[in-house]
């Protein structure tokens, strides 16, 4: 039965990603990998070593003096992120118009929806930036404009029959439509949307019970994959969320104090659904590792030790994990399990949940270990729940392998 | 039940065999991964243990202090005729107790006096021997300033603080609010700086010296929910008989667009002279009022006539 499924799902997978639109698209992902990489070791080390109240200061009692150019550092390696869509929506376009054209019978060079596409992408860097702090990026936007944008292209050019200069009145009238276009969507996003909290929301009751949880670890690979960003209250390990600061209030009370919410987004969801990142994929960086194809051995162990310290990045443009219907199952699956086990030990009483707050860049590996009042009972759960992702992805990632070995 | 215990004895040798066939290349960092994470949760365990002691009793803790730090060429009794004369005010056996730290050159911690809980807010001086007027000593004393304030913490356990200080005092207070505070620690609720010359001697405020320009370039780090306020001294409005006016005012470029309030003013009259700041009867109702009593939003606080005044000058 489930082999039947996953040869459907594989099947799937592979017609979706043969498809003109998606193939052109991942090839893009596949391209910017390097600078991918580049990118999120820089975070690494600015997350790690630099910011004060991060993980490496906080043990060893240091404190680094922040260079007179830290501050340039922090807004290059942010620009470095929207500089890596820009590329993305750029080779995207280039490849995607090429093959399309070219399907249609027209010779068009494709340079300036090319450089429209490559400005949209940065445009929406510039509107959302913040210096204070890493706003949340939505590849989901970008890509559709940038759709959309090629969309216009190829039906003015159908419509003009190919006629038109490149780079001739009509085709430049085109770009400066889709850019005013572009910033006034720009412009609409709500400022809560571009910073990606929503401490108020995930305050709510419903995320204090195993089902209302289960939910949100079943929907949050879903949300990653469409690329969407992940709201920052389910990520950080210096969460301000009102179930946590009673909890803590509580703790700090009485010691072995009945909590008043011992399951919440922070106990259940940031300690067990997203080791490694959205759906688990720590465990999926250890498959890799042990599969036989060069390349994606490669990919787990570049992404090894940002996997541990809770960056998928590499993953998601590399493998990737984007928009890929094979691996969306297993990240679902895993998250899931993930957050039902922890969700049904708080509720047997055998695990106490995390309940103190950690070091920025602390891996979720160990934050139940850390932050939990039972530490070593903690440390076993994390130990089933990564056995068990590892058994979740391993049938898929073997799936994948042999995708690409036939490709 | 056969086959079931066979699986069982012979799955250790399959992993075994499975291992050996992986990647060398993947064995190794797989290995040193896992060694690196063992390593960094015995580390980690230890350091919440001991830090989970700290917030336990922090958050017991009501103590709110109010740390000096003098200027260039001061020593820790700088503040002394201020402490007396806010302490003559107080009702008997509620006086703000005194606690003085002197960082010495070695880099040693000399503590004299003490602090107790009689009064929420007690007074804590951190002075500097060294104390020379330029950007590097500066720098090491912030750095310094760091590490005294990790040890007056896990002494006295306080998270919430109010910082003064004095010329250069202010000075540090600015690089070590960029560099070395975090809020995961501490909340500073006020900071005032009595002539602090942000741009050192400078006069004019287009020549920034490196330390404004690197004070404006970090501003980013100052947490946003604090109150400043910078007070100048002057007779003629031009300098304080050392600091320049125009040097404390440029503040305004670190402060102004980050914290939740920023407010600059100039005092004049008796002990305006700059090293007679601390001991000016305005200075020390300003101190009482905006620090000790925290009456900021009252209507006829000196910090609402601050307010008006500042809003004066932008017309």
């Amino acid at each position: 039965m489930f082999s039947k499924c996953l040869t459907k799902l594989a099947k799937f997978d592979k017609r979706f990603t043969e498809n003109l639109l998606i193939r052109t698209l991942f090839d893009a992902f596949k391209k910017v990998v390097p600078l991918v990489i580049i990118n999120v070791y820089l975070r690494l080390a600015v997350k790690l070593i630099f910011d004060p109240s991060a993980i490496v200061p906080a043990i060893f009692r240091i404190h680094f003096r922040m260079p007179i150019f830290f501050q340039s550092i922090l807004a290059l390696v942010s620009a470095f992120d929207y500089l890596i869509l820009a590329l993305v929506a750029a080779l995207w376009t280039k490849s995607y118009l090429e093959a399309k054209l070219d399907d249609l019978g027209f010779t068009k060079d494709e340079l300036l929806p090319v450089l429209v596409n490559f400005a949209l992408a940065l445009f929406y860097g510039f509107s959302t930036y913040s210096n204070n702090s890493q706003g949340a990026m939505y590849l989901i936007f970008v890509l559709l404009l940038t759709y959309l944008s090629n969309l216009t292209y190829i039906y003015l050019t159908k419509w003009t029959k190919g006629k038109l200069d490149d780079f001739g009145f009509a085709y430049l009238f085109w770009g400066a439509a889709i850019m005013a276009v572009v910033s006034w969507i720009y412009s609409s996003i709500p400022s809560q949307v571009s910073q990606g909290s929503y401490n108020g929301f995930f305050s709510m009751g419903f995320f204090s019970h195993w089902f209302g949880l289960a939910i949100t670890a079943f929907l949050t690979p879903v949300v990653f994959v469409l690329g969407f960003a992940i709201p920052t209250d389910l990520t950080t390990t210096a969460t301000d969320l009102t179930q946590v600061n009673a909890n803590l209030n509580e703790v700090y009370q009485s010691v072995m104090a009945t909590l008043p919410y011992p399951q919440n987004p922070y106990s259940v969801l940031t300690t067990s659904a997203m080791i490694g990142g959205a759906g688990s994929t720590l465990a999926l960086t250890v498959c890799l590792l042990f599969l036989k194809r060069r390349r994606l051995r490669r990919l787990g162990l570049w992404s090894l030790v940002p996997g541990v310290f809770d960056s998928n990045r590499i993953l998601a443009y590399g493998l990737p994990l984007f928009f890929r219907p094979l691996m969306v199952v297993p990240m679902m699956l895993a998250s899931t399990y993930g957050a039902l086990m922890t969700s049904f030990f708080i509720k047997l009483h055998v695990l106490r949940p995390t309940v103190f707050t950690v070091p920025n860049g602390t891996p979720r590996l160990l934050l139940s270990f850390l932050a939990s009042q039972t530490p070593y009972d903690a440390l076993l759960i994390t130990f089933l729940i990564m056995v068990g992702s590892i058994l979740i992805f391993w049938p898929f990632i073997k799936a994948l392998e042999k995708e690409e070995e036939h490709a | 039940m056969h086959k079931f215990s066979k699986t069982i004895f012979l799955f250790p040798k399959k992993v075994v065999t499975f291992w050996k066939q992986t990647a060398r290349s993947s064995r190794i960092a797989f290995t040193l991964t896992l060694t690196a994470i063992v390593i960094l949760a015995i580390l980690g365990r230890i350091w919440m243990l001991s830090e989970h002691q700290n917030d336990k009793a922090i958050q017991k803790s009501h103590i709110q202090p109010v740390i000096f730090v003098p200027g260039s060429s001061a020593t820790i009794q700088r503040f002394n005729s201020l402490f007396t004369t806010l302490n003559a005010e107080t009702k008997k056996g509620a006086a703000h107790s005194i606690l003085k730290v002197q960082v010495n050159n070695d880099g040693t911690l000399s503590y004299s006096g003490h602090l107790s809980t009689a009064n929420r807010q007690p007074f804590i001086v951190v002075g500097f021997e060294r104390n020379q007027d330029n950007y590097p000593t500066v720098q090491a004393d912030a750095q310094s300033l760091g590490t005294v304030m990790a040890d007056l913490q896990a002494k006295y356990h306080f998270r919430n603080f109010s910082a003064v200080g004095h010329s250069n005092g202010g000075l540090i207070w600015t690089d070590y609010l960029e560099n070395y505070y975090s809020s995961n620690s501490f909340h500073i609720k006020t900071l005032m700086t009595l002539g602090t010359p942000f741009n050192f001697s400078e006069t004019s405020t287009t020549k920034k010296t490196t330390m404004l320009s690197d004070f404006i370039a970090n501003s980013s780090a100052i947490p946003t929910d604090l109150s400043v306020y910078s007070i100048a001294g002057s007779d003629d409005y031009t300098d304080d008989g050392l600091v320049n006016v125009q040097s404390v005012l440029t503040g305004k470029y670190i402060f102004q667009k980050q914290v939740a309030k920023y407010t600059q003013t100039t005092v004049s009259g008796e002990n305006a002279q700059h090293s007679k700041l601390p001991e000016n009867p305005e200075v020390i109702n300003l101190i009482r009022e905006l620090i000790l009593d925290n009456k900021a939003n009252e209507p006829n606080s000196s910090a609402n006539k601050l307010k008006k005044e500042s809003a004066d000058d932008k017309r």
